[in-house]
């Protein structure tokens, strides 16, 4: 690797670095909706606080999640996909945390209350 | 090498079967827990044809790699993502070498590459989902591959001076 690129890499690094402490920051404070998506319809919301618990299934036309919910943070336990790569995410608490199970095009996402991270 | 020599067909085939090889052997490190996130061994493949003999060669495994992965591994679905991360990694990657040919090094190459092929990803999941919520990926996305791709750069480096031999040997 020559000198110049290791410079241009770092200095992407940084950036990075720095938009995600901002939307860490952003995030941090203020209340928390989890939204369900199941292929672009919104599906369900729920309002998260420190004392959610909840253990439900989402069912979509191409399968079935297993959402469990622990003290405001939500987790996938299981589902009926074949790459269970939205069991193996991590869970999501934060704004901006999302869990996505592309197969059954189902997207849990964690956004802010007053509507700041609205995209439609 | 001659495009229609025996030669070529076993090198692809191998090339192929080596790259089927990393993709199985990736499923078994344990998954990175951000959705979409892999290290990508098998673009090893991709970056080291792409390197020594040309894109339209690259392009052809790149397609039966991802096609066969996913009938063996996967689902006709995710066949979407793959192909539509790697076909634009490879493109930029292809640009990248033809236009700064000297100036850039095989592990900044496969750095860029590596990010492309999750922006494509990214793309192409937003396409299908229909929500363009998934760009907040991106960012850590992006960030992971910086890292996956000098893993594979690195790779590609030290394995290259042996591939240059082996294509050498006996070429007519």
């Amino acid at each position: 690797m020559k000198k110049k690129e290791i410079v241009i890499l770092a200095i992407v690094v940084v950036v990075l670095a720095a938009v995600l402490l901002l939307m860490n920051v952003i995030g941090g404070n203020g209340q928390r909706k989890l939204v369900i998506t199941i292929d672009g319809q919104e599906y369900q919301t729920i309002t998260l606080t420190e004392e959610t618990n909840m253990h439900f299934t989402v069912e979509t036309p191409d399968g079935v999640n297993e959402v469990v919910i622990t003290n405001g943070v939500v987790d996938v336990v299981s589902a009926d996909c074949h790459n269970q790569v939205c069991v193996d995410t991590r869970p999501a608490s934060k704004v901006f945390d999302k869990i996505v199970c592309l197969p059954h095009k189902l997207i849990l996402e964690i956004v802010g209350d007053n509507g700041e991270v609205d995209y439609q | 090498m001659k495009r229609n020599s025996t030669r070529y067909l076993t090198f692809m085939a191998m090339m192929i079967t080596l790259a089927l090889i990393l993709s199985y052997f990736e499923t078994l490190i344990p998954a990175i827990p951000i959705p979409g996130a892999k290290i990508g061994l098998p673009n090893l493949v991709t970056l080291l044809v792409l390197s020594t003999l040309g894109f339209w060669d690259a392009l052809v495994i790149l397609i039966i790699r991802t096609t066969i992965v996913s009938m063996l591994f996967t689902s006709v679905l995710s066949l979407a993502y793959s192909l539509s991360g790697g076909i634009l990694s490879l493109v930029i990657m292809f640009l990248v070498i033809r236009f700064l040919k000297d100036r850039i090094s095989i592990v900044a190459t496969s750095v860029i590459g590596a990010t492309m092929h999750s922006v494509g990803q990214v793309l192409c999941a937003m396409l299908i989902v229909e929500s363009f919520s998934l760009a907040t990926l991106l960012p850590i996305l992006i960030l992971i591959s910086i890292v996956t791709g000098m893993i594979v750069g690195f790779s590609a480096k030290f394995t290259l001076k042996h591939f240059n031999l082996m294509l050498r040997k006996g070429t007519t």
